[in-house]
């Protein structure tokens, strides 16, 4: 029998755990009794992290960011990228790319820059009151103990909330998944280290709780329903949105519930932008996470002939070829026999299908004119849900942006993409004349993000997550006027 | 309608005007295909695909469409064809199988339907008269060779731990009540339909018939076959086996009951998968322990351990697949072309002792060409039989809906946040 990965908490404070086996992890889960001790303590370390200075706040993080880099360039986190590829599926080559993204979370300049966009007013206003008007000030404070609810693989996810909650002073818990568990401690690891050697690193750690707990769990339901809980932040969908939110809703300390709910990517690509370059930029985002990200394309919308439609997927099958060969898809049998058996129904129906074969890179575009043949599929597979669909897109062609527009709409709505929240990101690859019109239309269906297709995956330090302000979730504003 | 009524309407089929078909209703009668060579029937099998694209061409501008348009041409296809023609069961679901039917379709046969363990949407069939007369033939014949001898008419006494009323709806209870009817062999059924239970798959809502049950137990006809999921003689055997001493005694002696007596002849037939049952042990237990509780005799009158089949025989094929414990396993009808699909690649596999994605493909079907692959992985290994080769059945391949860590995100704010 292989041996269980050790879950265990990660903190500056003593606990007690009990061991739960969950699959192939040993998950080692603070007690009731320890969180509400670690709490308590936790209440006081808010309150003298946030007196410290902002900048020495984010020198720390930088400096995490520094020793992460050093870490990467001495090839020392080679075990950690195995074990991620292990418990994510992803390649080797993703997880690779993800552990070098970390240095760009930890950016000095980059929080910086987040914070200065998301909050009204000069950001040391999060350790002292500012004065924004004659005898006005404004003092953000820590709206926790803030608990991090995040799913999924990826590692970055549960780092940007965790950081920003950190920085603008919370203690924070994080609940990782169990596939990332292991990244994340890693990279909070480097503030441990930093710990033992400055006061501003030792109390950022002690402000900081990273621990993994099962559904049933007797201490998340005490956090969720009666802990001195300031924010709840909770990134995935149902049912455990629902479950989560009716539990909180209980807790009398009534902390906010902010959700990230799942969403997905949609391009938009017109006859005139149907070249190399956007093929390119396409098929890296379908390949980046398998889709698995809510900005991935997971449908596209092509406005134009539908000759001009098959030119362009040509050059997207190319690429898909030269990137996802670099990047293998770590598909299990039942999953190849989900796409080997849609691809069959499609092509029993008749439509035009393009496949590669290569299971290590199991990539298939449709083409379909005016209308999606998403919803069918799922009809019949009802596993081929947007999930576990991998590498698959459908590109319905259109003859005007209104039809387009129409598509994404409808999309949130569709059996094939059950779940979902909204569509969070649009990657256009529209000619310039058309951008502003198309721009103003998508703002009205509800799209949080609308970039180029070939940065869809790429988020700025300045941009808002899922239409709202993060650093904002996760405090509150004091307003006192001294007359 | 019973067999009887099924061959009068098969007889009037005007299918049978078409070479084709006319071929095929020869060949379905004839037993001593289980006589031939492997090379034999191989050869035979691949002059029957070719014929049958032919035939379903003729009869369906679908198929004529369909084969364009990837690429097969019906006078020179090959095995690695069905590769490309097999469909996944999947698509059979509720109405799915509509599309596939022939446009001259023969009307006033049956629907089957799968039993609902994997898909809240079962896969549907329809057969025709003619299909069903093929579909009696043809399992009596494999029945029979697998069960070593054939089934005397009107001798022995068979019990179905099933309902009758799934005798219209699942494709196993037809088999063998339709050809236990052909046989004139009596059947009993050993369950119920619970009134008034409208929830839930059909096996959750039966309850025993004591009476049917009883009347089995007791009866001095020989041989006696007992039809069973295999749940089914795993809880009777373990039922027996839990019995007080007190309780066995009297069982053993007032309803003389245990150990079960079949008779010479006798045999355990098991299938239908396992019902949703997730604690079952594994099939030789479960044959281990009932041979503890049900005796059988050979023809000489000499003892024997109680033989056991299972058939594999899933809705959307004509004919099942079966096997003996302990002397073979599953084989398929002479005609029927069973073959494995690389998992990885899709393409057909031949290697020995290897897992693969079973596909079927039965040319004696005359209503839809029934080229299929359900979702199961089976071994194959070589066999000296009439086959060449035999088959194991190793799990079912199936992707669970719903959320899946496999997402990247739990809901957004993934990526990295760009230098700006």
């Amino acid at each position: 029998m292989s041996q269980r990965f050790k879950v265990k908490p990660l903190c500056s404070y003593d606990n007690n755990v009990v061991e739960k086996i969950q699959g192939n992890y040993s998950v080692y889960e603070i007690t009731e009794q320890s969180i509400q001790e670690i709490l308590t303590k936790g209440l006081a370390v808010q309150e003298e992290l946030s007196e410290i200075n902002i900048w020495k706040r984010l020198d720390i993080i930088e400096e995490m960011g520094k020793i992460w880099q050093e870490r990467l360039n001495r090839d020392e986190l080679d075990k950690i990228k195995e074990l991620l590829a292990k418990s994510t599926g992803y390649s080797e080559k993703l997880i690779e790319m993800e552990l070098s993204f970390v240095p760009l979370i930890l950016n000095r300049e980059n929080i910086t820059q987040n914070l200065k966009y998301s909050l009204i007013v000069n950001i040391e206003a999060l350790e002292r009151f500012i004065e924004v008007k004659d005898g006005e000030s404004l003092r953000i404070m820590p709206a926790g103990p803030a608990f991090i609810i995040s799913s999924g693989n990826s590692l970055i996810p549960p780092l940007i909330p965790s950081i920003i909650s950190l920085v603008t002073g919370n203690f924070t818990i994080v609940k990782p998944s169990l596939s990332n568990y292991a990244g994340v401690t890693e990279v909070f690891k480097t503030l441990f280290s930093l710990a033992s050697i400055n006061d501003v690193a030792k109390t950022m750690a002690d402000a900081l709780l990273i621990c993994y707990f099962t559904h049933d769990s007797a201490t998340l339901k005490y956090l969720l329903s009666k802990a001195k809980i300031g924010v709840v932040n909770f990134w995935g969908g149902e049912p455990a949105r629902s479950t989560i939110a009716k539990i909180i809703s209980e807790n009398p300390n009534h902390p906010r519930f902010i959700v990230n709910g799942p969403m997905t990517g949609c391009a938009i690509i017109d006859e005139e932008s149907s070249n190399e370059e956007n093929a390119r930029g396409l098929a890296m985002n379908i390949i980046l996470y398998d889709q698995q990200l809510c900005s991935s394309p997971t449908f596209a919308i092509f406005i134009g002939s539908y000759e001009s439609a098959l030119s362009f997927l040509n050059l997207v099958k190319k690429f898909l070829n030269e990137i996802g060969s670099e990047m293998e898809i770590q598909a299990d049998e039942a999953s190849i026999f989900l796409t080997q058996s849609v691809r069959r129904f499609l092509q029993l129906r008749g439509s035009n299908i393009f496949f590669s074969n290569d299971f290590k890179n199991l990539w298939t575009l449709i083409l379909s004119k005016k209308k999606s043949i998403l919803d069918q599929v799922v009809s019949v597979f009802p596993a081929f849900n947007l999930y576990n669909r991998k590498r698959f897109l459908e590109i319905v062609v259109v003859d005007s942006m209104e039809e387009a527009l129409e598509h994404v709409k409808t999309l949130p709505y569709s059996a094939a993409f059950k779940g979902i929240d909204t569509v969070q990101t649009i990657g256009y690859a529209i000619g310039n004349e058309k951008r502003e019109k198309l721009f103003k239309e998508l703002a009205r269906l509800g799209v949080y993000r609308i970039v180029p297709l070939s940065d869809m995956y790429m988020r700025s330090a300045i941009e808002p997550y899922d239409g709202m302000s993060l650093p904002l979730s996760f405090t509150k504003i004091l307003y006192c006027r001294n007359r | 309608m019973n067999s009887s009524e099924i061959f009068e309407a098969a007889s009037k089929s005007k299918l049978l005007k078409d070479p084709y078909i006319e071929k095929i209703w020869s060949l379905i009668g004839d037993k001593t295909l289980f006589e031939k060579s492997p090379d034999y029937l191989r050869s035979l099998r691949k002059n029957l695909l070719r014929e049958a694209l032919e035939y379903f061409s003729r009869h369906s501008q679908y198929y004529r469409e369909l084969f364009e348009r990837i690429g097969i041409n019906p006078k020179n296809a090959e095995l690695e064809d069905l590769a490309k023609l097999a469909i996944p069961s999947d698509i059979l679901r509720g109405e799915g199988h509509k599309q596939f039917l022939i446009e001259d379709v023969e009307e006033n046969g049956e629907y089957f339907m799968s039993s609902g363990t994997t898909s809240t949407n079962p896969v549907k069939i329809y057969r025709s008269p003619l299909d069903l007369a093929i579909m009696i033939k043809a399992n009596t014949q494999i029945f029979e060779y697998v069960y070593g001898e054939e089934l005397e008419v009107g001798k022995g006494l068979a019990l179905f731990m099933a309902a009758p009323e799934l005798r219209y709806r699942l494709n196993f209870v037809a088999f063998v009540h339709l050809a236990l009817d052909a046989k004139k062999i009596p059947l009993l059924y050993g369950m119920n339909l619970r009134e008034g239970v409208t929830e839930g798959k059909p096996w959750q809502k039966l309850e025993p018939n004591q009476e049917n049950i009883l009347k089995f137990l007791r009866s001095k006809e020989e041989p006696k076959l007992l039809f069973t999921a295999p749940a089914g003689v795993y809880l009777l055997a373990k039922k027996f086996e839990t019995l007080s001493s007190i309780r066995k005694f009297i069982y053993k002696y007032f309803a003389r009951a245990i150990p079960v007596n079949l008779g010479k002849g006798g045999v355990i037939v098991t299938g239908g998968g396992t019902k949703g049952f997730t604690d079952l042990p594994p099939y030789d237990k479960i044959v281990e322990l009932s041979r503890k509780y049900f005796l059988a005799y050979k023809k000489s009158g000499e003892r024997r351990e109680v033989p056991f089949m299972d058939v594999l025989g899933m809705t959307e094929t004509l004919t099942a697949m079966i096997d003996k414990f302990g002397e073979m396993d599953k084989i398929p009808h002479p005609l029927s072309e069973v073959f494995l699909l690389n998992p990885k690649t899709f393409e057909i596999m031949d290697e020995e002792n290897a897992d693969g994605i079973v596909g079927i493909f039965n040319p004696f079907t005359t209503s839809w060409f029934e080229a299929f692959y359900p979702g199961d992985i089976m071994r194959q290994h070589s066999s000296d039989r009439y086959y060449g080769k035999e088959f194991i059945y190793v799990r079912r391949l199936s992707v669970e809906e719903g959320w899946s860590l496999q997402r990247a995100c739990g809901g957004t704010l993934e990526e990295l946040m760009r230098e700006s």
